[in-house]
């Protein structure tokens, strides 16, 4: 196994964590929320949703923009 | 916190070559700070919810396929222009703009609270956050230079370099970036989960 294998094995750990974490999310005995709920308490105030939404905005400056 | 991480991130951002982007992200980094300080002192303006729960039904389906529909033609229009170019900027800026004016208005909808059980399992997503955050930057670190990318040891954007180069690729990618623009902004909104009936729940039941 080289290297870019293992970079893109942990991509895919990380993006089966999320999927995992949401799924799990759905059972009413689960202590994890679903993401909107975590991301909700994070956006519940003015300076949570300005710093999240910032995020979005550098994804698409990063991808796209000048 | 929030602060640290988008000083750190334009900070990043800025070494790699792209110190505009790192000062949109320390802008950003000054104004959370700014209002973090106001909403703690209790001298933050007031929020009002952006819509009404009367809202729902006809009306918020109509402008549900609006949305849709806006969203498909700005993926596929602003898709066919390449990458880092003045009228793809202009694009992404203003959608960027509308998104941050919306979110700084108010939350979507009156958001509910959530129970307190919540709490520990909200912690695993951020350390979720943080370990991507960490395996990308890991990458980062091992490239030939921080503006070079590696095929050893590639990071999100030398990955995605491949997809959006073609038209294709690139109205997906703006499609997910609206969808999850909207995503984020509903996220205020979120109903809580149904409890069973075990364990004790701090929430209404307002949105079901």
């Amino acid at each position: 196994m080289n290297w870019h294998e293992i970079t893109i094995a942990g991509y895919a750990l990380l993006a089966f964590a999320v999927v995992a974490f949401q799924l799990t999310s759905r059972n009413p005995d689960s202590h994890i929320p679903p993401l909107s709920t975590a991301l909700g308490r994070v956006m519940a105030t003015r300076s949570g949703r300005v710093a999240v939404l910032a995020a979005w905005v550098w994804l698409g400056l990063h991808f796209f923009a000048l | 916190m929030r602060v640290v991480v988008l000083v750190l991130a334009g900070f990043f951002d800025g070494i790699s070559d792209n110190w505009l982007h790192g000062l949109v992200l320390w802008s950003a980094a000054c104004v959370v700070g700014w209002e973090a300080r106001q909403e703690s002192a209790g001298a933050a303006s007031p929020e009002q919810p952006l819509l009404r729960r009367s809202d729902a039904g006809g009306r918020s389906r109509i402008t549900g396929g609006v949305l849709v529909v806006s969203a498909l033609a700005f993926a596929v229009t602003v898709g066919s222009w390449h990458r880092y170019t003045w009228p793809m900027t202009g694009a992404i800026v203003l959608v960027a703009v509308a998104g941050l004016a919306t979110g700084w208005r108010g939350p979507l909808t009156t958001p509910t609270a959530e129970p307190a059980a919540d709490r520990v399992g909200s912690r695993l997503w951020v350390g979720l956050g943080i370990a991507a955050g960490l395996w990308e930057l890991l990458a980062l670190s091992q490239q030939p230079s921080l503006t070079e990318g590696s095929y050893a040891h590639p990071t999100v954007s030398v990955l995605m370099d491949s997809v959006l180069a073609s038209h294709a690729g690139r109205s997906l990618a703006l499609l997910a970036w609206l969808a999850l623009g909207w995503f984020l902004l509903e996220a205020t909104t979120v109903a809580p989960r149904r409890q069973s009936p075990s364990r004790t729940t701090e929430a209404s039941d307002e949105l079901a």
